[in-house]
């Protein structure tokens, strides 16, 4: 560390590899101990919402969750701008 | 009561044959009867690593297949009489080792009055791993403070909690974080994940945090666990980790950045 170092540009790559960690090991358990009907379910439920609003395929996700000692399934459900518009009128 | 530690990553190279070694060499030098297995079936590294390569008649494949008594295959460690190594298969595949067998030599193994046994996992998520973990009391995961070592040491954490026999019997395999080539200087720049940062990620406590250091490659060029270098950070740092697994509290040491002096901190060092 000398006197000129902060003429360097600031790097914090390691913020960036645990923000990443965090994400994809989130993902890798919910699909670890998911239930094998998870996909299934999301189908499914894309087919019911549908017939009310249009959703594009990805705006369905359903995980399995551990909140302390309980797991939650967790749906959400992002409704696009005109649908929630409509839905108003 | 025999224990039973697998040492495991997922990833390879991160320090499992390292840490293996300076576990069980350590927990010999507290007077245990260990016994350490290398369960990477034909690529073998243990016996290097422990320096007993020129020692090895029979290995673990040929007792699981009763070719060889447990007692002809186990190899005494010089520097300690109770440190014992059984060492992996060079030439046999994969599918060498069975359930069963394994079983058989850890009972043997616990009839014989050893108190640790300390199974060398190899790397990746095949047989190999998963016979190392399958029968573990305890699991020291190593992590190398870097991306794809941190990702697959949570598929590890996966598989130590669904597909081992405490898992099957309702329990849990107790699990421990083992950081190895950790730089505090670089952690500090924000290079490098830090403790608190793979700890979060994992949600584990660590149990270990070896520093980046020159001994490790030393001690493996001459056959002798790391943990047994003299004046050594990493073995300090090992023999602190050591102490924690048999349950002393033990304050984390080398993962601060050391104090410079006046000089170093104006110009640089």
């Amino acid at each position: 560390m000398g006197i000129f170092d902060f003429l360097k540009p600031k790097s914090n790559s390691a913020y960036d590899a645990k923000s990443r960690l965090q994400f994809i090991v989130a993902q890798q358990r919910g699909e670890a101990g998911a239930p094998d009907f998870l996909p299934r379910l999301r189908l499914e439920l894309i087919e019911v919402i549908r017939k009310y609003v249009h959703v594009p395929e990805d705006a369905i996700k359903v995980s399995k969750e551990k909140h302390g000692d309980y797991d939650v399934l967790d749906i959400s459900v992002e409704l696009p701008d005109a649908a929630r518009a409509a839905g108003d009128a | 009561m025999t224990e039973i530690i697998v040492v495991t990553s997922g990833k390879g190279g991160v320090g499992k044959t390292t840490t293996s070694a300076s576990i069980a060499t350590g927990l010999a030098k507290r007077g245990k009867k260990v016994a350490v297995i290398d369960f990477d079936v034909g690529l073998r590294n243990l016996d290097l690593i422990m320096g007993c390569e020129r020692r090895v008649v029979y290995d673990f494949v040929n007792v699981v297949h009763g070719e060889a008594s447990l007692k002809q295959a186990l190899i005494k460690d010089k520097r300690f009489d109770t440190l014992h190594v059984l060492a992996a298969s060079q030439t046999r595949d994969k599918d060498a080792l069975t359930k069963e067998g394994v079983e058989k030599v850890l009972k043997d193994l616990a009839d014989e009055g050893f108190d640790y046994i300390v199974c060398d996992s190899p790397a990746g998520i095949e047989k190999g791993a998963f016979l190392a973990m399958y029968y573990a009391d305890k699991a020291v995961v190593v992590v190398n403070p870097e991306v794809s070592s941190v990702r697959d040491s949570d598929r590890i954490l996966g598989l130590l909690a669904s597909k081992t026999k405490k898992a099957e019997d309702g329990g849990r395999v107790q699990e421990y974080l083992l950081l190895t080539r950790y730089s505090p200087p670089r952690v500090e720049k924000g290079e490098m994940l830090s403790v608190t940062d793979v700890e979060d990620v994992l949600g584990l406590k660590t149990i270990g945090v070896i520093p980046e250091s020159s001994d490790v490659l030393n001690a493996s060029n001459k056959g002798e666990p790391v943990i047994l270098e003299a004046n050594s950070d990493a073995a300090a740092a090992y023999e602190d980790a050591v102490a924690r697994l048999m349950g002393e509290d033990r304050p984390m040491r080398f993962t601060q950045i050391e104090k410079k002096g006046f000089f170093s901190k104006m110009f640089g060092g």
